[in-house]
């Protein structure tokens, strides 16, 4: 796996370029937009991780250029110190695949590198049963097994549950969730999507004792993130 | 009152007035005297010839002469009688009264030659008032002479109240029930024709007197009484003719005032002969009946009163004297159809109504005109009004004269307001009702040779704001309900100045939409100001947070030594201080836009969020809610913030292994429903001095300040305003049991419909 990592900062490269490398990946990094722009037009990579604020190009120029010059574009994670909720949806919408702002713990970062890398999502959605952490769900039976004990959750919750512990680490836009778990995108039904993922957070005790935290982003979606250090 | 109102008041008293008076006049008949010289004139013009088939027999001053002084003897007549006998006229009126007897062998003579004449008509007349209280008495000739006449007739005179006769009345009683006594010459005619006349037919009752034109005096044949007695004259010239006898000398009193224009007198053996005359041709002229004369009368004032309303003065005038005209030959006229129109009350309410109506009119619009401008001195206008300096003059000059001025101030005060306008320091224009544009200030139009009078507004703005703006402008304009948060509108005009754009209604005294004023201040600087706050704010958020960022990305490839772990700390505060400060710096920078936040998972958001924080010192944070999915409405990014804040205080504040309580309820305050928010530590609490100043800017313990936990300061002065913006509460306190609880309120999203699922 490549990974391009474009940051102003030489210390933030040399920081996410240690993580990458842990992961097993190798990375090249560029100090502003331009000279990513021209690797990304003579190379190929897996993943791209921008900072928004450099010389040369933005993040967000590079994020637009990107999707008319890069075929076969590859997942990109917005990281900089831009925190309002605004630019959060804004990037998002825009296209990226995730959205970090920084300082993050470099294990978060690592999760959320993997979580976009991660292949056959949908495969793994055959299998009769799923191990996440300390939670194993049943496909057949719809339940949670979980600190010894089977929790009951009704198929709304169960097939929410799912989607979210399949893309752990991903942000998923309400949209999707609502078009893949109500098969509906009416924006009526936006307190419902409130109150199902409440039911799963405390039915299953998704919290960092436990190894999970639901992350909601404001403004557009929510994630399931995975704390390596937890339990 | 309006001048509209009055005026019409006024007309309705002067209408009213006018038909009272031409009502009255024409009942009492009170223009008698000069209807009755009218109608002299009007006789005059066309005399009748008369009738050559009567002849008088006048008692004449000759006949005194001859026969000595009167009364004769009866016998004397009896000789007239013999005479008339043997010359054979058609019909003898005799106009001599003999009700009371004489002597007996006279009075037989007399009646043995009476009966002679087999064509002789007495008189009869009536005393009024009657004996023993009836109405009247009749007086007729003595039995004998009775017998002898064919028949009796009276030979009542009728008197005009100018004591002329004009009139006379075929009979005299009551005509419907057949008891009425004919006139002598109408038995005369009756006799000679051999039916009633058929003025006498058309006659409905004999109070209805006829009018009856007068032939030249003197115009009928007569003869004296002493030339016939003394057989002067032929038999043949009274065979076949209606002969009246009666006295004509002056001395005999049988004389009467007639209209024919020389002031003098008639005998009323002349008037019988102009009756029978009147009878004989038909020519009765009818005076007309009350209500046809009423309508006639009224007629041209009405005429006038109507025009009043439609006709200028000058109009009016002549339309008046055409009237007096027109009613005079009305008379005229009618006068050719046998019919008396009396001109003169028709000519008093044409007279009278229009000075009347005149003098009103100018009452009441001298009053208006005063009393406005009396309203319009007492109106507070800073110009002052300009007297009038020139000499007395009438009322009416002077308020005219004062209209004037009037007028010239409100030009004054026209020009003054359309200068004001005109010179404003910032663009200003105002449309009408279609949109056109219909006034334009010096600086709106600037820069537009051919000027902005009447452009359409969309033309207008094409002008000025640069097309980026143009969308939001005009979805601003299309606006019909005035918004209540932010009533206007920013642009950039087309030479990059900046204008925020407000408009107003123009309603008029009655409150009715008839424009627009757009009114453009330029915030060109003002802008510029905002945008370089928002670099700064800009710099603050990102530019600070970077390096603090870079800082803790090389701590964390480190072994956690002691200097390492500080330095972190203060990194970490720094960001903090960074994001309250902006957070704060930008609270009020927009408007509350709010939404639908499931509040029990933002605060455990936030508080999984501080779970490292907790985690390295021990300390556990407790949600326990039982808010049963109660939503607010809020902004996610402040709101959690401020629960970060909160949380992040709780744990700093709690000694190592202690626990941190979040309790989440459904609540009420003032009968609203809240959701409360409390967080609880175990620490050693709020110190007393500082329980008031909590939530100020800046506001952080002292005895805190020197050791390793330190608050950002800003931290809690930020929650307060964001509470503040919900429309929330925030309150500190120590529990008795030690240690602080911050409780915050939030006031409860109304229940919406939950979606199935």
């Amino acid at each position: 796996m490549r990974i391009a990592i474009a940051d102003d900062d030489p210390e933030i490269i040399d920081f996410l370029g240690k993580i990458v490398e842990a992961l097993g990946y190798v990375y090249s990094g560029y100090s502003d937009g331009t000279s990513l722009t021209n690797a990304l037009l003579r190379d190929t990579f897996d993943l791209v991780i921008l900072d928004w604020n450099m010389p040369g190009k933005t993040g967000m120029q590079i994020l637009e250029w990107m999707d008319g010059a890069v075929e076969d574009r590859p997942p990109v994670i917005m990281m900089t110190s831009r925190t309002a909720k605004q630019d959060v949806s804004d990037a998002l919408n825009a296209g990226a695949d995730d959205y970090i702002t920084k300082p993050e713990d470099k294990n978060v970062i690592a999760a959320r590198i993997n979580a976009l890398l991660r292949r056959n999502v949908g495969a793994s959605a055959m299998e009769p049963t799923a191990e996440y952490g300390d939670y194993l769900l049943n496909r057949i039976e719809q339940t949670v097994r979980h600190g010894g004990k089977d929790i009951a959750l009704t198929a709304k919750e169960f097939e929410l549950a799912d989607l979210m512990f399949r893309n752990r680490d991903r942000t998923l836009s309400r949209r999707y969730i609502m078009e893949t778990v109500w098969r509906t995108n009416a924006h009526l039904a936006t307190r419902t999507l409130d109150m199902h993922v409440s039911r799963i957070r405390a039915k299953l005790a998704l919290k960092p004792e436990n190894g999970f935290r639901i992350f909601t982003v404001f403004g557009y979606g929510y994630r399931l993130e995975t704390l390596s250090n937890g339990g | 009152m309006r001048l509209r109102q009055r005026l019409g008041l006024e007309w309705l008293a002067v209408a009213l007035l006018a038909c009272c008076v031409v009502t009255a006049l024409t009942y009492w008949d009170g223009l008698s005297r000069f209807d009755n010289l009218v109608y002299d004139q009007l006789s005059a013009i066309d005399r009748p010839v008369p009738q050559s088939d009567v002849l008088i027999v006048k008692i004449d001053e000759d006949s005194l002469a001859a026969f000595g002084k009167w009364p004769w003897p009866r016998t004397r007549h009896a000789e007239l009688f013999d005479q008339l006998a043997e010359d054979k006229p058609a019909a003898i009126g005799f106009d001599i009264l003999l009700s009371e007897a004489g002597d007996p062998d006279d009075d037989r003579q007399l009646a043995r030659s009476m009966a002679g004449n087999p064509n002789l008509f007495l008189p009869l007349h009536f005393v009024f008032p009657g004996s023993n209280g009836a109405e009247y008495d009749v007086k007729r000739p003595i039995e004998i002479f009775s017998a002898a006449a064919n028949e009796l007739g009276q030979v009542n005179l009728v008197f005009d109240t100018d004591g002329v006769v004009r009139r006379a009345a075929l009979c005299f009683g009551d005509k419907v029930s057949g008891s009425e006594w004919p006139h002598l010459i109408e038995e005369i005619y009756r006799s000679v024709h051999g039916k009633p006349s058929p003025a006498y037919n058309r006659l409905q009752d004999c109070d209805r007197k006829l009018l009856m034109p007068f032939a030249q005096r003197g115009g009928y044949q007569s003869v004296s009484y002493a030339a016939l007695v003394k057989g002067e004259v032929p038999g043949a010239f009274l065979e076949g003719k209606v002969v009246l006898i009666g006295a004509t000398a002056n001395g005999l009193g049988d004389q009467y005032p007639v209209p024919l224009g020389d002031g003098g007198t008639l005998a009323g053996v002349e008037i019988m002969a102009n009756l029978y005359g009147a009878l004989s041709r038909d020519d009765f002229v009818m005076p007309m009946p009350f209500p046809l004369q009423l309508l006639l009368s009224l007629l041209p004032v009405w005429i006038l009163l109507i025009g009043f309303w439609r006709w200028r003065p000058r109009t009016t005038i002549i339309v008046s004297f055409a009237l007096l005209l027109a009613i005079l030959l009305a008379s005229v006229i009618l006068m050719q159809f046998a019919l008396w129109f009396a001109p003169g009350t028709a000519l008093v309410g044409v007279i009278l109504v229009y000075p009347i109506w005149g003098w009103r009119r100018l009452q009441a619009t001298s009053d208006f005109m005063d009393n406005e401008l009396q309203n319009f001195h007492r109106s507070k206008i800073d110009i002052p009004i300009m007297r009038s300096e020139l000499g007395p003059v009438d009322v009416i000059t002077g308020q005219a004269e004062q209209l004037t001025h009037a007028i010239s101030h409100v030009r004054d005060l026209r020009r003054f307001i359309a200068d004001a306008l005109s010179n404003l320091p910032d663009p200003m224009f105002i449309t009408d009702l279609d949109g056109k544009v219909k006034f334009v200030n010096r600086l709106a139009q600037a820069g537009m040779e051919d000027g902005a009078q009447d452009l359409a507004l969309d033309d207008m703005l094409n002008r000025f704001v640069s097309p980026d703006g143009l969308h939001e402008v005009k979805e601003y304009l299309e606006q019909t309900n005035r918004p209540t948060k932010q009533d206007y509108v920013d642009f950039t005009s087309l030479d990059g100045q900046i204008f925020a754009m407000r408009r107003a209604p123009i309603l008029s005294d009655d409150g009715k939409l008839r424009g627009h004023i757009h009114y453009l201040a330029d915030i060109t600087e003002v802008a510029h100001a905002a945008q370089q706050r928002e670099e700064v704010l800009q710099l603050l958020s990102h530019d600070m947070r970077a390096p603090q960022a870079a800082i803790l990305a090389l701590l964390d490839g480190r072994e956690g030594d002691e200097t390492s772990g500080r330095i972190e700390g203060h990194a970490r505060r720094t960001l903090a201080l960074a994001d309250n400060f902006v957070g704060l710096a930008r609270i009020d920078a927009s408007e509350f836009a709010g939404e639908d936040i499931l509040l029990a998972e933002l605060v455990a958001e936030a508080n999984d969020s501080l779970w490292p924080l907790g985690k390295a010192r021990d300390i556990r944070c407790e949600v326990d809610d039982q808010s049963e999915g109660a939503f607010v409405s809020g902004e996610p990014s402040s709101l959690y913030r401020s629960f970060v804040n909160l949380i992040d205080n709780a744990i700093k504040y709690s000694p190592d292994g202690g626990t941190v309580t979040i309790m989440i309820r459904v609540t009420e305050l003032d009968r609203q429903p809240f959701v409360s928010v409390a967080i609880a530590d175990q620490g050693d609490g709020i110190k007393k001095e500082m329980l008031g100043h909590l939530f100020e800017r800046f506001a952080s313990d002292d005895s805190l300040a020197h050791s390793s936990i330190k608050g950002a300061g800003l931290g809690l002065n930020f929650v307060a305003k964001v509470m503040e913006r919900h429309g929330g509460h925030i309150g500190g306190e120590n529990r008795r049991d030690g240690g602080a609880c911050f409780t915050v309120l939030l006031p409860l999203a109304p229940y919406l419909e939950e979606q199935a699922e």
